[in-house]
């Protein structure tokens, strides 16, 4: 019996590789099942983080109206420039006579699940297919992107972080245009890999998403470049990026739908019939 | 009646609190970086209940106990699995021995065990996914582990203490 169920787990991990539907399905199943349990269980967790945010002296709140001031006077500029340049950049669309831009739509959910693994970084959030969720969407937060859903419930997803070892996400550098991709490793610093040799990266070069792939729509803040390692003959070597997320403070997010169809097929579905619906689909291994 | 339906709740307490660790391994403490580093609370409670009542998780138990934290964690399918009975195996195979030592040895045979898991599971996930990953956030798992064991164990033993006492096994 037990060499029976061995040899069965052992089955189960060669399998896993072919990702097969059933096992998608056990795995959606089960999370919704269990979803009302975690999010019951991560009450009392974040009854005690609200608890220490109650806990505030006067003069952490005083220092932080005084900084929300000085962010909300500068937001008001940025707003002012935003709204200008948005004004002329549907001008030269028109003149250009370009599409209009692909417009996104956005289903707010709660985390409710880490994967509480040191070789996984994967999240459960409290949306699901009847909320409009769907396998590819992009996942992000206040600060920039987080990852992409890569299972679907009917009442969960799972989301997959770009820290994991399996993400692979199309960036840019945001000054230089420059295309690569990032690539998780499982630690809180990403690598920037396969930029163009000519590259000009530095630290503190801003990373965003290229739209390549069509899995994720371009511009969302990725991160930002905190190392840059060159060869002695001054190529470019192992290049880290610090994601803008705060992995520790986030509880909500905001799961993106930009309606364009993926590049990554999802088994069985044919590209017309992807374009068709115009969702992303992704087989979750890009 | 009431007796039997006591009975078999009794004896489904082991499976229950460890499937209550497998869940409880998921959720999200606001504390920075504990995501990375989370104790493996299913593994305290699996080792604890094979050492002191291995009849408690038969091999379909832990099966099932793998299945779940596979799912709740969002592991590679198996990995959970091949683990926990791993696990099962050795700590039974050493029944005689644990169950006759104090404290102290149970603790250093989870550290042993626990040691054992985390390079296990490194070696599993450099298998499938390619490239070796860094061992640190599983060492200091592993460390975090061997710490919370005896405040795990002691809250087990309440439980323990509560059932009736196991047949030899």
């Amino acid at each position: 019996m037990l060499l029976l169920l061995v040899v069965t787990a052992g089955a189960m991990m060669i399998l896993n590789r072919a990702d097969p539907a059933f096992l998608e399905r056990l795995r959606t199943t089960v999370s919704d099942t269990v979803t009302p349990i975690l999010e019951a269980l991560s009450k009392p967790a974040e009854a005690v983080r609200e608890a220490g945010d109650d806990i505030k002296t006067a003069s952490t709140l005083k220092k932080e109206v005084e900084s929300l001031r000085a962010e909300l006077s500068q937001l008001r500029t940025w707003r002012t420039r935003a709204q200008t340049l948005d004004a002329e950049n549907r001008e030269l669309r028109r003149l250009l006579q370009a599409g209009p831009p692909i417009e996104a739509r956005f289903i707010g959910a709660r985390i409710i699940g880490d994967s509480g693994s040191a070789f996984v970084r994967s999240m459960l959030i409290n949306a699901g297919a009847e909320r409009g969720v769907q396998k590819g969407f992009a996942v992000i937060s206040a600060a920039g992107l987080i990852g992409r859903v890569v299972e679907t419930g009917t009442h969960s997803s799972r989301v997959l972080l770009i820290t994991d070892l399996n993400s692979r996400v199309p960036v840019r550098i945001e000054s230089s245009r420059d295309r690569g991709i990032l690539a998780g490793n499982n630690s809180d610093l990403v690598r920037l890999i396969f930029l163009p040799v000519t590259s000009t990266v530095r630290t503190g070069d801003r990373i965003v998403t290229s739209g390549h792939g069509g899995v994720f729509p371009p511009g969302l803040p990725v991160g930002e470049v905190s190392e840059v390692k060159r060869t002695d003959e001054g190529h470019l070597g192992t290049i880290r990026v610090r994601p803008f997320v705060n992995w520790n403070q986030i509880e909500h997010v905001r799961v993106v739908d930009f309606k364009m169809p993926g590049l990554v097929l999802v088994p069985g579905q044919s590209q017309a019939a992807s374009a068709g619906k115009g969702k992303p689909g992704t087989s979750g291994k890009e | 009646m009431l007796y039997l339906i006591d009975n078999q709740i009794r004896r489904a307490v082991p499976f229950l609190l460890t499937l209550f660790f497998v869940l409880l391994e998921a959720i999200r403490v606001p504390v920075p970086g504990f995501y990375m580093v989370t104790p493996a609370f299913a593994l305290m409670a699996l080792f604890y209940w094979t050492a002191v009542r291995a009849r408690s998780l038969p091999p379909v138990a832990v099966f099932a106990l793998g299945v779940a934290a596979d799912i709740v964690t969002g592991s590679a399918f198996g990995t959970n699995v091949l683990l926990f009975l791993l696990v099962h195996v050795c700590v039974r195979s050493q029944g005689d021995i644990l169950e006759g030592n104090n404290f102290l040895f149970l603790w250093a045979g989870f550290c042993v065990v626990a040691l054992a898991v985390t390079l296990t599971n490194w070696a599993f996930e450099a298998v499938i996914n390619g490239p070796v990953v860094n061992p640190n956030p599983a060492l200091a798992r592993l460390v975090l582990s061997a710490i919370s064991y005896p405040l795990i164990a002691a809250v087990l033993g309440l439980f323990n203490r509560m059932l009736p006492k196991p047949m030899h096994s």
